[in-house]
């Protein structure tokens, strides 16, 4: 037992293998942080996201966007530090500045949360860690690091773990109901895009919803075990490609499906990596020729703490499991689990505030953006955080002992609009610990 | 590998067949296209030349009342003013494109105007009605303040007409009348094509009909809601009105005007004579699990606003000092309604209700 244990740990951690394939990843992927701090940029969501809000829904309280033009610098920031991943230039501290950064922002309102944004915070994370600077990089050039050949094939897998959760938690998600028997919300996302040209005609037939539909569960859960293989790897990378490239066509989803096309080239052997970097390398004159070190590796620790982490993220997406109801509808537990594109949702809720005899109806767009108003009227937890903001707002204006009520409208996945959040609660009685109370059943 | 691969499309077949509806029915067989023709060719386009057209006779009008100001021509320019601000209800619905970026509402339609602003311009005579803090001392509502007064005799204002005031009227009208006319303009040379061009189908932020349901969306909430009843009847005031923030609190007419804006509203739902998003939510029904007659939801909405709108009548501060729970039920009807077509209405054509561009997962 202890014997078999011992192999499969020499297997999957310690053996020692070349190291082209971190040397690509941190190139492919750091282009593509690059690219995408340089296109929020550009798009202007600096300004509309993090500094024309009044009011934001943080994810821990207290944690604020920089005022001024400190946003614009943290941008500035991440794009310097997503150069230097790229050239591997002073590689830790890029890697933990980007992360810190990228991590900071996402932190700063739950309206912009996305699945791949959790992804690249816990990507950088782990590049972190990664000696992806120790072969190629300015940081070798200028002798700061000795180059290494091979590593510990931990620091490969512990990559490829982290895109095999991401798919199977997303396909795992997609074995609802919803999706596979009503095959929604395919059929409403789908009939909205029989204008595309060439292949609209196929959105107007309700098979295709459910073709789409069971594959997308298919494709998920088992795309991570047939990149594993040598022998399925050319056509799991080419549905890969074919599945996010269908995606990015049909909606808007931005950076993620050319992300999870750059990512999983890890999942490639060896010889092409090191193919690849040997042609870039031709156009690199000068390169000191080091003789390569054996790099330390890990200690039992570090594994240790690695195993700890991809065992909670495992955890993570089940926490739902300790709350009551539907999670589709209560979205109590929903974030940081990978449920990607699984849910058509829309609402519209007003709040009220009285105080004896006066009462008021707040209008939501003197406060939120339009973006932040539709992210809050269907997650219970942004609701609390509108209202306690709301409390302490009129207790300002001179409102002894607000009370604050709500009337909302929710629609999921193709069914009649229905009261979301119970109307006769007043939220500024409610803890955050009793937020499914506030949540109107389902059925 | 392979294997559980085949199990789960023998599965995932099975089900297929044993789905009681037919799976080579059809979920959308919607062309966008007639939709946005007739809305553009016979709704849109009619509207702002109609706005365009009383704007002019409205700066007519003016001339006639300033070479010679009696009861009659005052009379006559009222009576046109008021044809000016109903045709303008009929364009309120559709302020995206050259409207949005020519800031036709700005010009033409903000309420409760700024009357100490406006005393203040006139009386120095050097005023420039472009920038921000002029904001509120024109448009239809300032130039109702300056022939109604708040409110004052036929001869007290006949007499307060003097050279200062037709001159602000007349820059004021100039603004409104070439504001409307370059929107007009700008549709008709450009924009309607644009708007049911191929590139401009589908339902993106990008897509007509995604601006199209945005504006609706936001007029109706914003202006209709809340400009119209909400705010006057103290929504936002605990309760207390605020009459003078009524839409024609000078003219008094703002329940006509409300009649006129949802009308208009009904006329784009429905399509005018021709094809409307009653037909859109018809085609894609089948889209939804149980939301199929949405439809019929929003047209028996329509009617109980149009009932409420019914029990009450001119001028709206009045109505709101002797019913004022009447004036609420337009209120809470509209309410409902705003609720269904943001929710209900944009999710099941898959518009994204936004303003502005966005990742989404």
């Amino acid at each position: 037992m202890g014997n078999r244990w011992n192999k499969i740990a020499q297997h999957s951690i310690y053996r020692k293998v070349p190291i082209f394939p971190l040397i690509t990843f941190r190139i492919l992927f750091g282009l593509l942080l690059l690219y995408s701090s340089i296109r929020f940029w550009a798009k202007g969501w600096i300004y509309s996201q993090y500094i024309e809000p009044k009011f934001f829904f943080p994810f821990i309280e207290g944690v604020q966007p920089l005022p001024g033009m400190g946003m614009y610098v943290v941008f500035g920031l991440m794009i310097l530090a997503s150069l230097f991943i790229v050239l591997g230039f002073y590689y830790r501290v890029s890697t933990i500045s980007f992360f810190l950064l990228f991590t900071y922002v996402e932190l700063l309102d739950k309206t912009n949360y996305l699945n791949h944004y959790y992804f690249v915070s816990l990507c950088t994370f782990l590049m972190i860690w990664l000696p992806a600077n120790r072969y190629f990089s300015l940081d070798v050039w200028r002798r700061m690091v000795e180059p290494v050949k091979e590593v510990q094939v931990f620091f490969i897998n512990i990559i490829k773990l982290q895109l095999g959760i991401v798919y199977f938690f997303a396909g795992i998600a997609k074995i609802n109901y919803d999706w596979l028997i009503n095959a929604q919300p395919l059929k409403l996302w789908l009939s909205a895009q029989v204008h595309q040209p060439m292949i609209g005609w196929i959105f107007r037939f309700k098979i295709t919803a459910y073709i789409f539909s069971w594959f997308g569960m298919i494709f998920d859960t088992t795309v991570p075990f047939l990149l594993s293989f040598r022998k399925t790897l050319p056509f799991a990378y080419a549905a890969v490609i074919g599945f996010h490239l269908m995606t990015a066509l049909l909606f808007p989803i931005g950076v993620f499906p050319w992300m999870m096309i750059v990512a999983t080239t890890i999942f490639f052997p060896n010889h092409i990596h090191q193919r690849i970097i040997e042609r870039l390398s031709l156009f690199f004159s000068g390169s000191p020729d080091l003789k390569p070190v054996i790099h330390r590796g890990l200690r039992k620790a570090s594994v240790s703490a690695f195993i700890l982490l991809f065992i909670l993220q495992i955890a993570i997406p089940f926490r739902y499991l300790a709350y009551p109801g539907n999670l589709f509808w209560n979205e109590l537990g929903y974030r940081f689990s990978w449920r990607v594109m699984l849910m058509e949702k829309a609402g519209h809720i007003s709040f009220f505030v009285e105080d004896g005899e006066k009462k008021h109806m707040v209008a939501n767009y003197d406060y939120l953006t339009p973006q932040q108003e539709k992210m809050m009227a269907t997650q219970p937890d942004m609701i609390m955080q509108f209202a306690r903001f709301l409390e302490k707002e009129f207790k300002e204006k001179g409102f002894e002992n607000p009370r604050i009520t709500t009337q909302s409208r929710v629609t999921l996945n193709g069914r009649s609009g229905k009261p979301f959040i119970d109307p006769n609660i007043d939220l500024t009685k409610v803890h955050h610990h009793q937020l499914s109370s506030i949540v109107l059943p389902y059925e | 590998m392979k294997r559980l691969t085949l199990i789960s499309f023998t599965v995932g077949a099975g089900l297929l067949i044993s789905c009681n509806e037919g799976a080579l029915d059809k979920t959308n067989d919607f062309d966008q296209r007639p939709l946005l023709e007739n809305l553009g060719n016979n709704l849109i386009l009619p509207a702002y030349e109609h706005l365009t057209e009383a704007t002019e006779a409205l700066s007519d009008a003016f001339t006639v009342l300033k070479a010679e100001p009696n009861a009659t021509t005052l009379e006559d320019f009222r009576a046109q003013l008021k044809v000016a601000r109903l045709a303008w209800q009929a364009c309120a619905p559709y302020q995206f494109g050259p409207a949005e970026t020519r800031s036709l509402t700005n010009e033409l339609n903000i309420y409760p105007i700024d009357q100490t602003q406006i005393n203040q311009n006139i009386s120095s005579g050097n005023y420039d009605l472009s920038t921000l803090s002029n904001l509120d001392a024109k448009g239809f509502q300032a130039i109702s303040y300056l022939v109604y007064g708040d409110p004052d005799s036929q001869e007290d204002i006949l007499s307060s007409l003097t050279q200062g005031r037709l001159q602000y009227i007349e820059d004021v009208l100039t603004r409104i009348s070439s504001t409307s006319l370059n929107v007009y303009n700008d549709w008709k040379e450009d924009y309607l094509s644009e708007f049911v061009a191929e590139d401009a189908l589908g339902v993106d932020v990008g897509s007509s009909v995604g601006k199209l349901i945005n504006a609706l969306n936001r007029d109706f909430e914003r202006n209709t809601r809340d400009g119209k009843i909400g705010i006057p009847v103290g929504i936002r005031t605990l309760g207390e009105p605020i009459p003078k923030s009524s839409e024609a609190y000078y003219a008094g007419y703002s329940v006509e005007l409300l009649e006129a804006n949802i009308q208009a509203f009904e006329k784009l739902y429905f399509g005018g004579n021709g094809i409307g998003l009653d037909d859109y939510l018809e085609a894609v029904g089948g889209t939804t699990i149980d939301n199929a007659d949405l439809n019929q939801s929003i047209i028996s909405q329509f009617e109980k606003i149009e009932s409420a709108i019914g029990k009450i009548s001119d001028p709206l501060p009045m109505a709101i000092e002797n019913q004022k729970a009447d004036v609420e039920m337009v209120f809470i009807e509209m309410q409902i309604m705003n609720a269904l077509l943001k929710t209900d209405l944009s999710s099941t054509i898959g518009v994204v209700i936004t303003y502005q561009d966005n990742d989404g997962d």
